[in-house]
Protein backbone atom coordinates (compact mmCIF):
# COMPACT_ATOMS: atom_id res chain seq x y z
CA UNK A 1 0.00 0.00 0.00
CA UNK A 2 2.55 2.42 0.73
CA UNK A 3 4.93 1.96 -1.84
CA UNK A 4 2.03 2.13 -4.58
CA UNK A 5 1.16 5.82 -2.63
CA UNK A 6 5.32 6.61 -3.10
CA UNK A 7 4.55 5.25 -6.51
CA UNK A 8 1.94 6.91 -7.87
CA UNK A 9 1.96 10.16 -5.91
CA UNK A 10 6.06 10.37 -6.02
CA UNK A 11 7.85 8.66 -8.87
CA UNK A 12 4.41 8.73 -11.28
CA UNK A 13 4.19 12.33 -10.79
CA UNK A 14 7.62 13.30 -11.60
CA UNK A 15 7.60 10.86 -14.47
CA UNK A 16 4.72 12.38 -16.22
CA UNK A 17 5.74 16.37 -15.14
CA UNK A 18 9.36 16.67 -16.57
CA UNK A 19 9.34 20.36 -15.48
CA UNK A 20 12.54 21.02 -13.42
CA UNK A 21 11.21 23.24 -10.98
CA UNK A 22 9.14 19.96 -9.04
CA UNK A 23 10.74 18.94 -5.94
CA UNK A 24 9.93 15.86 -3.96
CA UNK A 25 11.18 14.75 -0.71
CA UNK A 26 10.78 10.82 0.45
CA UNK A 27 10.29 10.91 4.07
CA UNK A 28 10.42 6.92 4.96
CA UNK A 29 8.93 6.34 8.31
CA UNK A 30 8.74 2.81 9.86
CA UNK A 31 5.38 2.04 10.62
CA UNK A 32 5.05 -1.84 9.53
CA UNK A 33 6.97 -4.53 10.79
CA UNK A 34 9.34 -5.20 8.05
CA UNK A 35 10.36 -1.50 7.85
CA UNK A 36 14.05 -0.82 8.78
CA UNK A 37 16.96 1.77 7.67
CA UNK A 38 18.13 -0.71 5.23
CA UNK A 39 14.29 -1.14 3.53
CA UNK A 40 14.26 2.67 3.34
CA UNK A 41 17.36 2.28 1.40
CA UNK A 42 15.78 0.16 -1.04
CA UNK A 43 13.07 2.63 -1.45
CA UNK A 44 15.30 5.27 -2.00
CA UNK A 45 17.33 3.60 -4.74
CA UNK A 46 14.19 2.13 -6.40
CA UNK A 47 12.61 6.05 -6.38
CA UNK A 48 15.83 7.25 -7.09
CA UNK A 49 15.20 10.44 -9.49
CA UNK A 50 17.50 13.76 -9.86
CA UNK A 51 14.90 16.10 -8.38
CA UNK A 52 14.14 13.61 -5.35
CA UNK A 53 15.78 13.56 -2.12
CA UNK A 54 15.37 10.89 0.42
CA UNK A 55 14.82 11.10 4.23
CA UNK A 56 14.41 8.35 7.21
CA UNK A 57 12.47 9.17 9.51
CA UNK A 58 13.74 5.98 12.16
CA UNK A 59 12.29 8.08 15.25
CA UNK A 60 8.77 9.18 13.54
CA UNK A 61 10.05 12.89 14.37
CA UNK A 62 8.35 14.32 11.28
CA UNK A 63 5.31 11.49 11.09
CA UNK A 64 4.09 12.85 14.47
CA UNK A 65 4.80 16.67 14.21
CA UNK A 66 2.94 16.96 10.90
CA UNK A 67 -0.16 14.70 12.46
CA UNK A 68 -0.29 17.82 14.92
CA UNK A 69 -0.43 19.78 11.87
CA UNK A 70 -2.50 17.78 10.08
CA UNK A 71 -5.40 16.93 12.83
CA UNK A 72 -4.35 13.07 12.72
CA UNK A 73 -5.32 11.24 15.59
CA UNK A 74 -4.30 8.21 16.57
CA UNK A 75 -7.33 6.36 15.59
CA UNK A 76 -6.76 7.81 11.99
CA UNK A 77 -3.17 6.21 11.66
CA UNK A 78 -3.84 3.21 10.44
CA UNK A 79 -1.12 0.88 11.76
CA UNK A 80 -0.32 2.97 14.37
CA UNK A 81 0.08 1.82 17.89
CA UNK A 82 0.45 4.67 20.94
CA UNK A 83 -1.78 7.41 21.69
CA UNK A 84 0.18 9.51 18.83
CA UNK A 85 -1.22 10.06 15.48
CA UNK A 86 1.31 9.72 13.07
CA UNK A 87 1.50 11.10 9.31
CA UNK A 88 2.02 8.42 6.76
CA UNK A 89 0.95 7.26 3.64
CA UNK A 90 0.19 11.72 3.03
CA UNK A 91 1.15 13.45 0.88
CA UNK A 92 1.74 17.25 0.74
CA UNK A 93 2.50 19.58 -1.80
CA UNK A 94 3.71 23.31 -1.48
CA UNK A 95 4.02 26.38 -3.80
CA UNK A 96 6.90 28.55 -4.72
CA UNK A 97 7.68 30.37 -1.71
CA UNK A 98 6.91 27.80 0.69
CA UNK A 99 8.32 28.89 4.25
CA UNK A 100 6.20 26.86 6.95
CA UNK A 101 6.24 23.02 6.76
CA UNK A 102 2.52 23.40 8.75
CA UNK A 103 1.18 25.02 5.91
CA UNK A 104 1.26 22.91 2.78
CA UNK A 105 -0.84 24.27 -0.35
CA UNK A 106 -3.43 21.13 -0.04
CA UNK A 107 -2.82 17.21 0.65
CA UNK A 108 -4.39 13.78 0.24
CA UNK A 109 -3.82 11.19 2.02
CA UNK A 110 -4.61 6.98 2.39
CA UNK A 111 -5.62 6.83 5.98
CA UNK A 112 -9.02 6.94 7.82
CA UNK A 113 -8.80 10.98 7.70
CA UNK A 114 -12.55 12.15 6.27
CA UNK A 115 -10.93 16.34 6.40
CA UNK A 116 -8.68 15.92 3.37
CA UNK A 117 -9.05 13.78 0.08
CA UNK A 118 -7.78 10.56 -0.29
CA UNK A 119 -5.14 9.73 -2.87
CA UNK A 120 -6.32 10.84 -6.57
CA UNK A 121 -3.37 10.88 -8.74
CA UNK A 122 -5.46 12.73 -11.49
CA UNK A 123 -6.21 15.52 -9.24
CA UNK A 124 -2.67 15.53 -7.51
CA UNK A 125 -1.37 15.75 -10.58
CA UNK A 126 -3.60 18.29 -11.83
CA UNK A 127 -3.26 19.95 -8.67
CA UNK A 128 0.71 20.04 -8.84
CA UNK A 129 0.92 20.82 -12.53
CA UNK A 130 -1.39 24.28 -11.98
CA UNK A 131 1.13 25.23 -8.93
CA UNK A 132 3.86 25.55 -11.65
CA UNK A 133 2.17 27.47 -13.89
CA UNK A 134 3.80 30.44 -14.34
CA UNK B 1 22.51 4.11 -4.79
CA UNK B 2 21.13 7.86 -3.38
CA UNK B 3 22.23 9.46 -0.07
CA UNK B 4 19.48 8.84 2.71
CA UNK B 5 19.84 11.49 5.26
CA UNK B 6 18.98 10.61 8.97
CA UNK B 7 15.56 12.68 10.63
CA UNK B 8 16.98 13.54 14.19
CA UNK B 9 15.62 15.27 16.96
CA UNK B 10 16.62 18.56 15.46
CA UNK B 11 14.24 19.14 12.32
CA UNK B 12 16.25 22.26 11.17
CA UNK B 13 18.40 21.02 8.72
CA UNK B 14 15.58 18.90 7.01
CA UNK B 15 13.87 22.59 7.36
CA UNK B 16 16.33 24.34 5.70
CA UNK B 17 16.45 21.72 2.80
CA UNK B 18 12.51 21.40 2.66
CA UNK B 19 11.72 25.29 2.81
CA UNK B 20 15.01 26.48 0.99
CA UNK B 21 14.48 29.53 -1.47
CA UNK B 22 13.92 29.03 -5.69
CA UNK B 23 11.18 28.87 -7.62
CA UNK B 24 9.90 25.12 -6.83
CA UNK B 25 7.01 23.62 -6.13
CA UNK B 26 7.86 20.94 -3.97
CA UNK B 27 6.03 17.92 -2.80
CA UNK B 28 6.78 15.73 0.38
CA UNK B 29 5.50 12.04 0.90
CA UNK B 30 5.53 10.33 4.01
CA UNK B 31 5.52 7.31 4.09
CA UNK B 32 6.26 3.56 5.05
CA UNK B 33 9.47 1.90 2.85
CA UNK B 34 7.56 -1.57 2.78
Amino acid sequence: MCLEGASRAGAGLLASISDSRLRAHYVWVPMLPTDDARAAERAADRFAEARATHFWDGERQLARRMAQVLGIGARESIGAAGKDGLAWDVYLAYGRGANALERPDFWMHQLGVTHAPRLDPDEWRRRVQEMLRP
Amino acid sequence: MPALAALGPDLQPFLRDFLGAGPYVRILLIVSPT
